[in-house]
């Protein structure tokens, strides 16, 4: 489909050459073809936290112009009510940071699952570990920084837990929130937002370059399921000018164009939870905050869950002082150690999951508990949990996956099941979340039912009876389909997208046509109270852009 | 790099055996140690805030946002919404509440022993001041002791009014209950902010009132656990300005 030959340059070719920017000068390393088609968004995982964390910066350093951390609160509502596109600002911002936490989640489990700790990438990995508690940091600050009836929750709760420290809390106190004034508090939240940011960028080059030279991870069934896995320096393996170049422009227009379409759309929806609001809730001192359930961020709600369960009472009532810092060391330190441990703990070369099924049952174990315990605080925000709870809905979830693992690791390692990592895997994990979520409701709510049989409390028993029958026989569908998959069938070529170069054209011209117009009613919206809808046109502005390059790989590089 | 070198300089290089090349390469490390434990020293120094703050607990009386005095009778009795002063520091909020029985007669608080379940130790909290037989008038640090809350989350109800969302019906409730909606913890007014329930595992710190000869009232110390998130009562926050002598009450109209 190149047919670089007959085509005459273009004036900017003629003008700067093939690469203007010199980028296959770089020391880069290239891939081959599939991690840029469909499908290959896996192997960019990286590529779009970087994306965001630019996002982060930029939009930060915009709204450091017109923060004030003298006055927080009301310095925030007028970058909201009066600065032009500030609200869009403020709320992009706050979304561009989820999206990164979302992200290096997705970034951190796929990573963990495909074994990518393993020869030679430990060190990449440790650091991206370090990068994860560094991104938290950043964002818990962050999310201090608007001085709402949130904000005082959240630096009041990470006070008292620094402070249960030790022999070391009172000057983790003063380290971490300043010497108690307000303006001592936002003034150091500002400042350690921004240093912990630097140091995330620092840290970040160092992973990053790390990256660069070990190279992607190939994908397992070409490194033989074995590490170190490596991509071997191919001469057919396309330049990255322009075909990566390109690949990374559509990748950052999707990005940015789903950051800042997400919270301009929530914006204008009515009625949205204040877990989910792009701007802050009422200020400490309204009388609406006692309206405002005590959330902490979604991305620490496990944790402030796992506070509900350390209540004690009788003689062990003195232990309730270090609750909150009980949670924080069983569901954060512990969890945060075993990952920075990680390529330690399993140091063996085998790549596959099965593999290594204890390794592969506490991945999956992580992102259930997280799911449970993030939803768990949501749903019931500080509601103490009494111990037996705790250990059910903790528990089934842990015998379920450990011994389904387990089993399924013997059938691998006889020979009996030959799987590939993606789709079944993907499916026999979806199908379980909902046996587990099903069989824990269908608990409660039969012990509901037992004490008090009203009507409500049998309809919800029968429908996660349902649910949890449903997720049963999907579990055990999928874990059947899983033994007959890939023996019978040699893996087949997989389909990738093609489109003729005339309806290239046409679609693509409708949507620069869709975009232009788009862009000529954002100009006609006032710049401070329609800021939201003049997102929603941005970020449509930006996914039209990247569809419009996606369409043309497509048809010219024929990725 | 390095090994380049090596090579190129071989013939150059004085011929030196592996022990003295890490005896050398020790006393690198240890200097080095040393001036990265200066730098720590002096930046870790640099981070950790200086405290500022009193040395000794100031004696102000409390006043209403016009500057008059407060009396007795100008705080009403079982009121729900909430009276907040500031005290020791200019950011540090306290309930003055007027504690009264169901029927809204105004109780005389003894005083009582308190014992904090998180060390099992004691103290006594001094009971209420007012006229002779009335001492109705008691006062708390407003921050909750478990993690922080504050005013309106951590909420004074009076007798008769049901705590939404805990065990604590009106016909329970006979004497007052401060509870914290963050968490569910509540403490007992009437005996010195006692814990009543977890999670919290200290009282609410007493603010120690006296009443003056002339009916007004005075904040004059601070008794029980420090106050939440600081590292004395005295510091970790802004004091009033020198010669202060009064600090305002003020009705946040919080019901």
């Amino acid at each position: 489909m190149e047919n670089n030959g007959d085509k005459k340059d273009s004036f900017i070719t003629r003008t700067f050459g093939e690469d203007p920017l010199k980028i296959n000068d770089l020391p880069v390393k290239l891939q081959p073809d599939y991690v840029r088609k469909r499908g290959g968004i896996w192997y960019w995982t990286g590529a779009l936290i970087t994306i965001a964390f630019f996002y982060q910066i930029i939009s930060g350093l915009l709204l450091l112009l017109y923060y004030n951390p003298d006055h927080p609160y009301t310095s925030v509502q007028n970058i909201i009510n009066n600065v032009p596109y500030g609200a869009l600002m403020s709320a992009t911002h706050l979304y561009g940071a989820y999206a990164m936490i979302v992200l290096i989640y997705v970034h951190l489990f796929r990573n963990y699952f495909k074994g990518a700790y393993k020869k030679p990438r430990q060190l990449q990995w440790i650091l991206g570990v370090i990068l994860l508690a560094l991104t938290l940091g950043v964002a818990y600050y962050g999310y201090s920084l608007p001085g709402d009836v949130l904000a005082y929750d959240a630096t009041d709760v990470g006070r008292g837990i620094a402070q249960s420290i030790p022999l070391i809390g009172n000057y983790l106190v003063s380290m971490g929130f300043g010497d108690g004034t307000k303006v001592g508090l936002f003034t150091r939240a500002l400042g350690l937002h921004i240093i912990l940011a630097a140091a995330l960028g620092a840290l970040f080059g160092l992973h990053f370059f790390l990256a660069e030279a070990n190279n992607m991870m190939p994908a397992n069934r070409e490194a033989n399921y074995k590490a170190p896995a490596m991509l071997k320096d191919d001469p057919s393996y396309k330049p990255w000018f322009p075909y990566n170049f390109a690949f990374m422009i559509q990748l950052a227009m999707f990005t940015l164009g789903f950051i800042i379409l997400i919270p301009s759309v929530i914006a204008l929806l009515p009625n949205v939870p204040s877990l989910f609001s792009p701007f802050p809730g009422p200020a400490q001192s309204s009388p609406y905050a006692l309206y405002v359930p005590p959330y902490p961020p979604w991305f620490l709600l496990f944790l402030y869950k796992a506070v509900d369960f350390f209540n004690f009472s009788g003689s062990l009532i003195r232990l309730n002082a270090f609750g909150p810092l009980l949670a924080t060391y069983f569901f954060g330190i512990i969890p945060l150690l075993y990952f920075l441990g990680l390529p330690f703990i399993d140091s063996k070369d085998d790549l596959h999951p099965l593999s290594k099924p204890i390794i592969t049952s506490f991945g999956i174990l992580s992102v259930i508990y997280l799911i449970i315990l993030s939803a768990w605080g949501a749903l019931t925000p500080g509601v103490p949990i009494p111990f037996s709870e705790v250990a059910v809905v903790l528990g089934v979830p842990f015998v379920i996956v450990v011994a389904g693992m387990l089993l399924l690791s013997k059938l691998y390692k006889s020979g009996k099941v030959k799987i590939t990592v993606d789709r079944v895997i993907g499916s026999f994990f979806a199908f379980l979340v909902i046996l587990i979520v099903g069989v824990i409701l269908l608990a409660t709510n039969v012990s509901n039912f037992t004490q008090n049989s009203s009507m409500l409390n049998l309809i919800s028993s029968l429908f996660t009876g349902g649910v949890a029958v449903f997720g049963a026989a999907g579990t055990m569908k999928t874990a059947t389909y899983v033994s007959n998959h890939e023996t019978a069938k040699p893996p087949k070529q997989k389909k990738y997208y093609t489109m003729r170069y005339g309806t290239a054209v046409v679609f693509s011209a409708i949507l620069m046509i869709i975009a232009i117009v788009i862009t000529y009613l954002m100009f006609t919206l006032n710049p401070v109270s329609q800021a939201m809808e003049f997102g929603v046109g941005l970020g449509l502005d930006l996914i039209i852009a990247g569809v419009i390059v996606r369409i043309y790989r497509l048809v010219a590089y024929n990725e | 790099m390095v090994d380049s070198q090596e090579v190129n300089n071989k013939t150059s290089e004085e011929p030196l055996d592996n022990g003295r090349r890490n005896f050398l390469k020790l006393m690198i490390v240890i200097s080095a140690g040393a001036a990265a434990a200066g730098v720590l020293k002096g930046a870790i120094g640099e981070i950790i805030a200086p405290q500022i703050g009193l040395t000794a607990f100031p004696t102000l009386q409390i006043v209403d946002t016009s500057g008059k005095p407060i009396v007795f009778d100008d705080i009403p009795v079982n009121t729900p919404t909430t009276w907040l002063f500031y005290y020791p520091l200019s950011n540090d909020p306290n309930f003055l509440i007027k504690l009264g029985d169901i029927n809204g007669k105004p109780l005389s608080v003894k005083p009582s022993t308190v014992t904090i379940p998180a060390d099992q130790t004691t103290f006594v909290s001094p009971g209420g001041v007012g006229p002779e037989g009335m001492e109705a008038i008691v006062s708390f640090s407003a921050i909750c002791q478990h993690l922080g809350c504050i005013p309106p989350e951590i909420h004074y109800y009076p007798p008769g009014q049901a705590i939404p969302g805990t065990a604590y019906g009106a016909s329970d409730n006979l004497y007052g209950i401060i509870h914290c909606s963050c968490h569910g913890s509540t403490y007992d007014p009437y005996h010195g902010a006692a814990v009543l329930t977890g999670p919290t595992s200290r009282p609410l710190p007493t603010t120690i009132l006296r009443y003056n000869s002339d009916g007004t009232i005075s904040a004059v110390s601070m008794i029980g656990p420090t106050i939440y998130g600081k590292p004395s009562d005295l510091t970790g926050g802004t004091p009033f300005p020198a010669g202060q002598v009064t600090t305002v009450v003020q009705n946040t109209g919080e019901a």
